[in-house]
């Protein structure tokens, strides 16, 4: 029996090797590539290339403007209708999951036409339609992290004694629900986030200079600039996403007791 | 504290009748409990007094006020769960507080509120833990705590107790009644356990498949059952095949007994089961010639004893003795029994 664990726990180490190889080589790979000379000695100079690069900054400007829209608009929409889902229709939860996976099987080329058709005309001359476009695109992350996260609490009981009580549906929303399903909107946000940081065919399809779009035309003239921008961009967002995962485990531990 | 009255409430979910002609009043500061089984519909009749769902049909007063179209949250109702519902993101205090906070109570009544509620339940040193430190049955004080600190004109009580273990269950029980009797509020108590809701209440209303079969005091529910159900709801009874001559006289244990109209339900028939309270029934010792069965066992419950009897015919009579009368008999004795027909109540077979 001893031995049928030693083979097992080799196995399950191997696998979870690999898959930190195939995330990690890339990356080191990349890293060595953006910020070695041709010394093969560390050099800053592809950030200091993108830092006077105005295009750049400027894309790197707005996508962080259209991020934030886009998390504003995702929590605005999502979180009312999770809990309505929750608390009203349970019973279609598994076909509203289901449609939300839609952005991820209809094509961009298609996805964009139907966007430019829908919107009124004044959206369309400015860059920040792209919130809307993103926020449907990150619907099948951040419903689902918002959806676990509901799962989670015992919503049906909170929400009536929080009725019982005099509790209106702000008080309700601010003091009871959201600090309570506060792990799934850090996932849904830092999600939203990274999708927005990556996002490149809507861009450039609805023509916009967004930071992906302006990398892609940067790394044709200076591919180590463009590649080490998506590696800091890659790091910034895993690091504020560790951040806040092991902030909130620990606000979570004091809430439920995990030690 | 509030007059309530439930009147003529129907309702369905989807094909289930939940909830029939369903009427009930509560007199100001009683308490009365809805006994039944799961899924007999309690937990909706609360419900819908609550606000929490609407009914199909009927209406609900507090006092003169008619509140069937009230939101939940303009009803002034206080309500304990049966699952914990303390906010897991406040502490013990937060939690007592929110009910006053939405009712844009002053910071000082507030604190006079919450100390003077925490010394009641007797949790002023927990105020400031959050509910995964307390334990099941602190989270309920709390719970009830929260519920009455507002004053409420009415107290919906859903199974509180339910998820608790024996011994802290008895102590929240007493503890939820002296409260509700200082306070006065009435209150309505919704359970699955006899035994609470016998020694809680005021007026016990018994329950099945969306109807209220009678409600009465503790002690009438128990001694005149209005229906077989109720009989076999509350408290133990037996089951007994007997024989009904000419519709009123009931064979039991070899003897004839003249039964009242009133005990004889549903039956034209003349092969019945009478149903008889263990502790209608007495024993005395039998001889090879006269005995009706033999003593199987004996379980012993502190003041009494259980004594488990066969009959010749199969059936198990169970029958509660005072522990000196049921040390005479021993497992394997022959015995006589004798029932007190006053309390008999016949079924058809």
């Amino acid at each position: 029996m001893a031995g049928v664990g030693i083979i097992r726990s080799f196995f399950q180490y191997l696998v979870i090797s690999i898959g930190l190889l195939f995330f990690a080589l890339p990356i080191y790979a990349s890293t060595l590539f953006a910020f070695r000379d041709r010394d093969g000695n560390f050099t800053a100079d592809p950030i200091r290339a993108a830092g006077e690069n105005e295009a750049i900054m400027e894309s790197l400007s707005l996508t962080m403007k259209i991020a934030t829209g886009t998390v504003l608009l995702t929590l605005a929409i999502l979180i009312p209708t999770v809990a309505y889902i929750h608390l009203v229709i349970p019973q279609s939860r598994g076909w509203i999951e289901f449609l939300t996976l839609t952005p991820l099987v209809i094509p961009p080329i298609v996805q964009g036409v139907g966007f430019l058709y829908s919107m009124p005309t004044s959206f369309k001359a400015t860059p920040y339609a792209l919130i809307f476009a993103y926020t449907i695109l990150a619907l099948p992350f951040s419903y689902r992290a918002l959806d676990s996260a509901f799962t989670a609490i015992d919503l049906r009981t909170l929400y009536d004694a929080s009725v019982s009580l005099g509790g209106n549906f702000f008080t309700i929303m601010k003091r009871v629900l959201i600090p309570n399903v506060a792990t799934g909107i850090f996932g849904a946000v830092f999600l939203t986030i990274a999708l927005v940081l990556g996002e490149f065919a809507y861009a450039s399809l609805l023509l916009w200079d967004t930071f992906p779009t302006v990398l892609a035309v940067a790394g044709m003239s200076g591919a180590t600039t463009a590649v080490a921008l998506s590696v800091l961009s890659l790091l910034g967002v895993w690091l504020v996403l560790t951040f806040f995962t092991i902030f909130n485990q620990k606000k979570t531990s004091t809430m439920v007791g995990v030690k | 504290m509030a007059l309530v009255v439930m009147d003529k409430v129907r309702k369905e979910f989807g094909k289930t009748l939940a909830l029939d002609n369903f009427s009930l009043t509560i007199s100001e500061g009683s308490l009365v409990t809805l006994l039944g089984p799961s899924g007999c519909g309690k937990t909706t009749a609360l419900r819908i007094l609550a606000g929490l769902i609407k009914a199909d049909e009927g209406r609900t007063r507090f006092d003169s006020v008619d509140v069937t179209d009230l939101a939940a949250a303009k009803r002034d109702i206080g309500m304990v769960f049966q699952a914990y519902s303390l906010f897991p993101n406040m502490t013990a205090r937060q939690n007592v507080e929110f009910g006053l906070r939405t009712r844009k109570t002053s910071n000082k009544e507030i604190k006079t509120r919450v100390d003077e509620i925490f010394e009641i339940i007797g949790l002023s040193d927990q105020q400031s833990k959050y509910p995964f430190q307390l334990s099941g049955g602190q989270q309920q004080r709390v719970a009830l705590a929260r519920a009455i600190v507002i004053r409420p004109r009415v107290l919906l009580l859903d199974e509180p107790l339910s998820a608790l273990d024996a011994q802290v269950r008895n102590q929240l029980r007493d503890e939820i009644r002296r409260v509700q009797i200082e306070f006065g509020i009435t209150t309505l108590f919704v359970t699955h356990d006899q035994e609470e809701a016998m020694t809680i209440s005021d007026m016990v209303g018994v329950m099945h498949n969306g109807k209220l079969l009678q409600i009465d005091q503790p002690q009438k529910v128990y001694e005149s059952p209005a229906n077989p159900t109720v009989a076999q709801f509350i408290g133990s009874i037996n089951r007994i095949p007997s024989k009904l001559i000419n519709g009123k006289k009931l064979v039991l244990f070899g003897r004839e007994h003249v039964v009242s109209e009133r005990s004889i339900v549903d039956t034209g028939v003349d092969n019945v089961y009478a149903l008889l309270r263990p502790e209608s029934i007495s024993l005395t010792a039998g001889t090879t010639g006269d005995s009706q069965g033999k003593i199987l066992r004996k379980s012993f419950l502190g003041a009494n004893t259980i004594v488990f009897v066969k009959l010749f015919d199969g059936t198990e009579v169970s029958i509660h003795l005072p522990v000196s009368e049921s040390e005479q008999y021993l497992p394997g004795q022959g015995v006589v029994l004798e029932s007190k027909v006053e309390s008999v109540m016949v079924i058809g077979a």
